[in-house]
């Protein structure tokens, strides 16, 4: 094995748990987030020295390319299964730990775009400016998408907040 | 933006939640380490074959071009994590990885956020001389396009525009499976195959909101295997993001191209307001 597969392999090892969590609260089920973390870090690592080269964050640089392979991926599924008609079963589906809460179950009926928004800006802690930047589209968009979720996550779990929304 | 909402709170709470950790399969590094070193010999082998034969299309000399295999593309391992059971804390802070043996990056990137400027990380390096003398100059395997590849864009494919109703979309007999209409967002495919538009996708409120294409080029000649240094020169207001680059068309809308980490475009969008 190479010097640098070496590297990444140590490099997996220390952020593989941080980035299933993330993937997790990105997709809303354990099997898409190992299937998103796995595809996008085998595209990382079979480049390693020149993404290391194009940034110093590799941890940040991947976590974006994760929510444009979730929202791109998306469409894809959708397709699929238009075409298959039947829906993947899965005989051992665990339980989801969050089956019961009202807020993760609204999370999981958000479109993946405004979903991606609301995870960028409440588990990154990003701003609408680096949302945009990371997702390739305006500000605007940013500001509209993340209204719309927000209604949307307000109106499925009903008023727990009364404030007002500023995004 | 009203950071401190409640509802902002709830959601911070539930992604501080220690259930929303997924232990990681014992061998799961390995398998990863050893699908990175798969796509590298891959590609390896095709820049190697591909060499020769397409030497006489290369449009740039110094460009880091590589195959074509993009991420959402490949098909899934066997899935290697089982869903964390344990009721112990996790720790919800990633450690910070070390790259002792990486020389140190450039200063332009040293922001904490590598996307904050246009200038971005995610754009790769194209000055002939720092690649070049990285020996990784490769030959691309892609073809150059096609002069009779279809047009995708500004606002619509052949007699399909966006923001049409899905009864109006129908009514153009270009869709395919089209007896209902969409409950959510749906895709849908072509009547006329998927060679130069994967598919098109209605939202019920906004019609078609977007045309995924597969063969299409925009009308400035963009499409699959286009180069980031071709994406910039044919738009250059581009805007970047990781693994993603996205500018108007003029109408309000968007073309969004899906980047390998290479620089080659692997799949891109006419994207209207994003409804879905």
């Amino acid at each position: 094995m190479s010097d640098e597969l070496v590297d990444f392999g140590e490099f997996v090892q220390a952020s593989l748990p941080g980035l299933l969590r993330y993937g997790h609260a990105l997709t809303g089920n354990p099997h898409d987030a190992a299937d998103l973390v796995q595809t996008v870090l085998e595209k990382i690592g079979s480049r390693w020295t020149h993404v290391q080269r194009k940034t110093a964050d590799p941890l940040a640089y991947i976590r974006r390319a994760m929510a444009n392979a979730h929202i791109s991926r998306w469409r894809r599924l959708r397709r699929e299964n238009l075409v298959a008609e039947l829906p993947e079963q899965r005989a051992a589906e665990p339980v989801d730990p969050f089956e019961h809460e009202p807020l993760w179950r609204a999370l999981r009926e958000l479109p993946p775009r405004q979903r991606a928004v609301i995870v960028l800006r409440y588990y990154e802690g990003l701003s609408e400016a680096e949302i945009a930047s990371s997702l390739g589209v305006s500000a605007g968009t940013v500001k509209s998408q993340a209204s719309k979720a927000i209604a949307t996550l307000r109106n499925k779990i009903g008023s727990i907040s009364g404030g007002r929304d500023e995004w | 933006m009203n950071h401190d909402d409640e509802l902002g709170a709830e959601l911070r709470r539930l992604f501080d939640d220690e259930r929303l950790a997924i232990r990681p399969a014992p061998e799961a590094g390995d398998a990863i380490v050893a699908g990175a070193r798969m796509r590298r010999r891959r590609r390896r082998t095709l820049a190697a074959s591909g060499g020769v034969l397409t030497a006489a299309v290369l449009v740039t000399v110094g460009l880091v071009v590589g195959g074509p295999d993009p991420v959402t593309h490949e098909a899934a391992l066997p899935t290697t994590v089982a869903p964390s059971t344990t009721t112990t804390a996790p720790g919800p802070v990633v450690v910070p990885p070390s790259f002792p043996a990486e020389p140190p990056p450039p200063p332009t990137s040293g922001a904490p956020v590598p996307t904050s400027e246009p200038a971005s990380p995610s754009a790769p390096a194209t000055s002939g001389s720092k690649t070049g003398s990285s020996s990784k100059v490769r030959a691309t395997t892609r073809p150059a396009p096609a002069i009779t590849a279809a047009v995708l864009g500004p606002d619509g494919y052949r007699t399909l525009r966006l923001g049409m109703s899905f009864a109006d979309a129908k009514a153009t007999g270009m869709l395919a499976d089209a007896d209902s209409a969409p409950a959510g967002c749906a895709a849908y495919r072509l009547t006329e195959g998927t060679a130069n538009v994967a598919n098109v996708t209605i939202s019920p409120s906004g019609g078609v909101v977007a045309f995924t294409a597969s063969g299409a080029r925009t009308p400035e000649n963009v499409g699959a295997g286009s180069t980031v240094t071709e994406l910039k020169k044919a738009y250059p207001d581009l805007a970047a993001g990781p693994g993603n680059y996205s500018t108007a068309t003029g109408s309000g809308d968007h073309y969004t191209f899906y980047v390998s980490s290479d620089g080659v475009v692997v799949n891109w969008e006419l994207v209207a307001a994003p409804d879905c």
